[in-house]
């Protein structure tokens, strides 16, 4: 298994700062790369794919340097980038790169069958690419990716310009590839799917790593932020009285026959919910979290590193 | 091995990507048009060969040398690593596992047989065309054209990597530098690859009564010397752009 | 929410024809032209045979030198030493003589200015608006001949009037008054030819190095090949074949001053060669921007 190490990674373009002094160490799983534009995240997939090198601190794939040769054998990258060699077909094109690896045509040839089966691109893979659509241009990037079985996986927003049928395919895919015990890093600007599909997340906020780990770690640790947990009952304005005498409450509202609750600690609060219903007798419809999401968590994040 | 077969692979695939360019069509007007010119003027049925072979020798000199060589290279020279840059593609080759300065040395290989075979075409078929004088001819001003040919590549592939419009500063390289600074008096037209290519044809031609320009404004050197001077340029051309390609970061293809 | 409290509204001015949209195709054009370091060297390049004409009027009119070296300047620069009589030479010849730096210029400019735009698909973002091809043609033909004007007849008005202001009266104007009208019409000419054929040459090539081979191939090989042919067989007729001397030679016609007879007879097939050449690349550019498919 590829292990993707930064440390204390800084990158200038002239007297702008791309990154600054990110420092994480990836190996295994599916870790979303979460940024508002200008975050940092092109960067991050540069130093990581040794496109660029960092101004200070190093950048390593399984112990080499991320821009050496032997390193990008065990990278493969699908970039944001949707220009191919127009000319040729999708098969052509993927197993141009294979050969590239330096795989004999009958090797190059298997892997590309496979690569192009993978991403459920077999039935339209002889067509050319010049009149490819988005989406067929997106599975053709991840086959290149993948087609000589690397260790690390760098995708630059690999669902966007997906339909959901082939989100669903393609977000299967990669489960199934971290499985294999690959890691899988790619960066999405849709919250939803980074938390669906990533087992830890990295947030770059202008060009610092703000959080790193898995995404409820995160969130416990936003000491500032309170959760939100919306209870809904027959009698909101009782439940409020009783909710407010808790300990670990912070504050209390009434939104209609929402109560909105923000704790620090959700855990011993939703035990003590249950005692507290069951001993006032208060009927309970709904209880929810409501900020636990990715979304929640970036914005609280930006919020934080303002 | 697997690193040899992927460099064979690329240089495959970029000769053929050149070959099958725009870049090979249009290069193909210019080698039409002198062609027909040399079509026209049949060398071949001169009564007077001095002159047919004196006549030639200054279209082969002027529109030869001085344009079609240039401008061939020029359109493979700037496309084979500056097409990449332009459609960004070139970032498919940087993350794959082949050294940098092997990617820029199968890029320039890709290009050498194709600019060579192409011009080495039109000029054989000028000589063809010219008959006896056209035979004298390619036994005279062959080395000429082929290490003027190897080095107008490599400063091209130089321009491809240092500059982002590389065609841009070529153009202005090979219609400036070498038809104004190469014509100028003094030693300044010693920048031009050109200079060294009439040296040497001018040698080459001299048996056969070819004079060169006077002396004091031509300033010429020894056919040795300009032979060392193309080769120095080319080498120190294709050193320089590894050097820079190895370290340059291109920002720009994604 | 409805759409007014959207505060969404329909536009209730009035709109100006869509021929001023080329004014902004222009503007467009000139913006990322001198955005461009190396069209700055160019159009140095260029600069350098404007003051050497400038500085050559400046010595002759105020440093008062021998009358024989004044009379070889003079007429080394294609001015002739008589005050009085037609002076239009010059003019002629600085605009002969930029039109290196004005190849070199358009070569680059055409993949820039119209190439990119069927490269990278972007004409419908022009043929959506309220303009059709004909204001995009046209936009572009003018952007380019803006280019050209900035090298070649602006400069020489500008000579025209230096010479002008460097003598003591209002005489050299008075007496020249046909000069710059005919400095307009030499300009004309270049324009017209050179926006139409550089137009339609990137609509169809598209890359830099594909219009800079052929851009060149035309105006400078041709015009090599041309000289030869017109020297080995002494019929001036071969000088036709570059479009360069077809352009000067109706110039001349413009100014009225031919140098030799031969020139005189040539004029009108140059007016025609360049007139089918014109019709051709106006017929390929209608084509080419006819294939482009906008839902409107």
């Amino acid at each position: 298994m590829a292990e993707l190490v930064f440390e204390r990674v800084t990158k200038f373009y002239g007297p702008v700062i791309g990154i600054n002094a990110v420092s994480c160490r990836l190996c295994g799983g599916i870790v979303g790369l979460l940024g508002a534009n200008g975050a940092g995240k092109s960067t991050f997939m540069k130093l990581a794919s040794g496109q660029l090198r960092p101004s200070l601190g190093e950048v390593r794939v399984a112990g080499r340097a991320a821009t050496s040769a032997a390193a990008r054998r065990r990278v493969g990258l699908s970039p944001d980038l949707h220009v191919f060699y127009e000319e040729m077909t999708g098969f052509q094109f993927v197993y141009a790169m294979a050969r590239l690896h330096g795989y004999s045509r009958g090797e190059a040839r298997q892997r590309t069958q496979r690569a192009i089966e993978a991403v459920g691109m077999s039935d339209r893979a002889g067509r050319r690419l010049a009149g490819a659509s988005h989406g067929m241009r997106q599975r053709i990037k991840l086959a290149q990716a993948m087609v000589h079985d690397p260790e690390l996986l760098l995708l630059d927003e690999p669902l966007s310009g997906i339909d959901p049928a082939g989100r669903r395919e393609i977000s299967l895919l990669l489960a199934r590839w971290a499985g294999e015990g690959r890691t899988i890093v790619f960066s999405s600007h849709i919250l939803a799917e980074v938390e669906q599909l990533a087992d830890r997340i990295l947030v770059l906020v202008r060009g610092r790593l703000v959080a790193d780990g898995a995404l409820a770690e995160v969130r416990g640790l936003l000491e500032d932020r309170p959760f939100v947990v919306a209870l809904e009952a027959a009698e909101p304005r009782r439940l409020a009285a009783c909710v407010a005498e808790l300990p670990e409450v912070r504050s209390v509202e009434v939104q209609g026959e929402t109560v909105l609750v923000r704790t620090r600690n959700p855990q011993r609060f939703f035990s003590w919910i249950n005692e507290l219903v069951v001993q006032e007798g208060l009927e309970l419809r709904r209880m929810e979290m409501l900020d636990t999401g990715a979304e929640a968590v970036f914005s609280y994040l930006e919020a934080a590193s303002a | 091995m697997r690193l040899l077969r992927a460099w064979q692979t690329l240089v495959w695939l970029s000769a053929r990507r050149m070959l099958f360019s725009s870049s090979t069509l249009v290069v193909l007007l210019p080698v039409a048009i002198s062609l027909l010119f040399v079509l026209h003027r049949n060398y071949g049925a001169w009564d007077d060969s001095a002159r047919a072979f004196d006549r030639f020798s200054r279209f082969l000199v002027a529109g030869y040398l001085l344009f079609v060589i240039p401008i061939c290279t020029l359109a493979y020279g700037t496309s084979s690593l500056g097409g990449d840059r332009e459609d960004r593609t070139l970032l498919f080759l940087l993350v794959r596992p082949i050294p940098r300065a092997l990617v820029l040395l199968g890029k320039f290989s890709a290009s050498v047989p194709l600019a060579l075979g192409l011009l080495l075409a039109c000029f054989g078929g000028y000589c063809l065309l010219a008959g006896e004088v056209g035979r004298l001819a390619w036994n005279a001003y062959l080395p000429a054209v082929v290490l003027s040919t190897i080095a107008y590549l490599a400063v091209f592939h130089l321009f491809a990597v240092v500059f982002r419009h590389a065609t841009t500063v070529a153009l202005i390289y090979a219609l400036f530098m070498e038809l104004v600074l190469g014509h100028m008096p003094g030693i300044i037209k010693r920048v031009a690859i050109s200079y060294y290519g009439r040296v040497l044809m001018y040698a080459g031609g001299e048996p056969w009564g070819v004079r060169a320009p006077p002396a004091q404004w031509f300033e010429p050197i020894s056919a040795t010397a300009a032979t060392w001077a193309l080769a120095g340029l080319t080498v120190a051309s294709l050193a320089a752009a590894l050097a820079v390609f190895q370290w340059r970061e291109y920002r720009d293809l994604t | 929410m409805s759409i007014d409290v959207a505060r969404y509204h329909g536009w209730h001015g009035k709109l100006g024809s869509p021929w001023w949209a080329t004014l902004a195709m222009v503007r467009v054009a000139l913006l990322q032209v001198f955005r461009r370091k190396a069209y700055w060297i160019v159009l140095g390049l260029g600069l350098t045979q404007f003051l050497l004409f400038w500085s050559v009027i400046y010595a002759v009119t105020q440093l008062n030198p021998p009358p024989q070296v004044r009379e070889r300047i003079l007429e080394a620069f294609g001015f002739s030493a008589e005050t009085a009589a037609p002076q239009d030479s010059g003019y002629i010849l600085f605009m002969q003589r930029q039109s290196l730096v004005v190849m070199i210029l358009l070569a680059f400019s055409g993949s820039l200015l119209v190439g990119a735009d069927f490269r990278l698909q972007t004409l419908p973002f022009y043929l959506s608006r309220r303009i059709d091809r004909m204001h995009y043609i046209a936009g572009k033909l003018l952007a380019v001949a803006v280019l050209v004007s900035l090298l070649t007849w602006v400069p020489a008005l500008l000579l025209f009037i230096e010479y002008g202001m460097f003598t003591s009266s209002l005489t050299y104007w008075v007496e020249n008054w046909r000069v710059p009208l005919a400095v307009l019409a030499y300009g004309l000419v270049l324009c017209v030819c050179l926006s139409l054929l550089l137009v339609a040459l990137s609509a169809w090539l598209q890359r830099a190095a594909p219009i800079a081979v052929t851009w060149s191939s035309l105006f400078t090989f041709l015009a090599l090949l041309a000289e030869y042919l017109r020297e080995e067989t002494g019929q001036q007729a071969w000088a036709l074949l570059d479009p360069w001397r077809d352009m000067r030679y109706v110039g001349r016609m413009c100014f009225g001053v031919f140098t030799r007879q031969s020139q005189e007879a040539l004029a009108p097939w140059a007016l025609l060669v360049l007139g089918v050449l014109c019709g051709a690349c106006l017929l390929l550019l209608v084509r080419r921007v006819r294939a482009v498919e906008v839902v409107e």
